[in-house]
């Protein structure tokens, strides 16, 4: 009943959050319209982060515990730090593209966030197809791998000035002047990471059914 | 004043690229939700016949 609940929740908030973003937020001035795509682009990544902290858990807590519910945990954060860490970054080659003229920069920002990717892309080869007896123990290690990635992706805007980059840091920088627009971002983030959160509950409710599936599998051959 | 440009088409890739991923993992978890229905249907009558097999060995046994 929770769940359902927190679903209904969800469902409607992104309804709101798509009416903010198409209908409320103005056009911004120098982009136009595909500057909308900031409303997803920045808050997936924020998903994503959130996610791949829940992977950290779940992997020093499988790895100290040998408990199957931090596998369950582990495989659930697998699955949606990977979706939102390529939602951010497919709509950030699309933005770039229409911005600069070009999809991908070799700069700190865009190579971190790419190798982050990457090794969230080898996590869920290896949960698909790495030998099942020792998966649960390789994919604490390589989870605690990537979600170490996250610092490295947020401080990476560090490394060269502004001016060196084409990856801007709006909200540091304090951009979105109208009103409207922090709003929106607001309300995006809030919602997005919901629905990062209910996603999680939902694959981990599965993986833990799966669990149980497989023991019985095993009971009922014995 | 300057108008922006229209990048109307840039953004309907960038939300279809949105909408398109977290359709098609909701989809997945659809499909596994089906997969384990009919993993448990096919695993459940056979723990039940095993179980019979078990009470009808031990009542012969007993009246032995």
């Amino acid at each position: 009943m929770k769940f359902l609940s927190f679903s209904l929740v969800v469902s409607i908030a992104v309804a709101f959050i798509l009416y903010w973003i198409f209908l409320v937020v103005p056009d911004e001035r120098t982009m136009g319209a595909v500057q909308r795509i900031f409303y997803f682009h920045v808050p997936s990544a924020f998903a994503a982060y959130l996610a791949l902290t829940a992977l950290f858990v779940a992997g020093l807590g499988y790895l100290a515990t040998n408990n199957r519910a931090f596998d369950a945990l582990q495989i659930s954060a697998a699955e949606v730090s990977f979706l939102f860490a390529s939602i951010m970054l497919f709509t950030g080659m699309i933005w770039g593209n229409a911005a600069w003229g070009k999809p991908f920069t070799f700069e700190p920002r865009l190579i971190s966030s790419l190798l982050m990717w990457l090794l969230l892309f080898s996590l869920n080869v290896l949960r698909a197809f790495g030998d099942s007896s020792k998966l649960p123990t390789h994919t604490a290690a390589l989870g605690i791998l990537s979600a170490l990635t996250v610092p490295v992706v947020v401080y990476s805007i560090k490394l060269l000035p502004q001016f060196q980059q084409l990856h801007p840091q709006v909200v540091q920088r304090g951009g979105l002047v109208d009103p409207l627009m922090r709003q929106g971002f607001f309300y995006s983030s809030l919602v997005i990471m919901a629905l990062s959160v209910l996603l999680l509950w939902l694959r981990y409710r599965i993986a833990r059914i799966e669990q149980s599936v497989q023991m019985l599998e095993r009971q009922s051959v014995v | 004043m300057e108008t922006p440009p229209d990048t109307y088409q840039a953004l309907f890739w960038a939300y279809l690229v949105v909408w398109g991923l977290l359709s098609a993992y909701i989809l997945w978890l659809g499909v596994k939700c089906l997969r384990i229905e009919a993993k448990l249907k096919s695993i459940l009558p056979s723990a039940n016949s095993g179980s019979s097999d078990i009470d009808k060995s031990s009542r012969s046994e007993s009246s032995h």
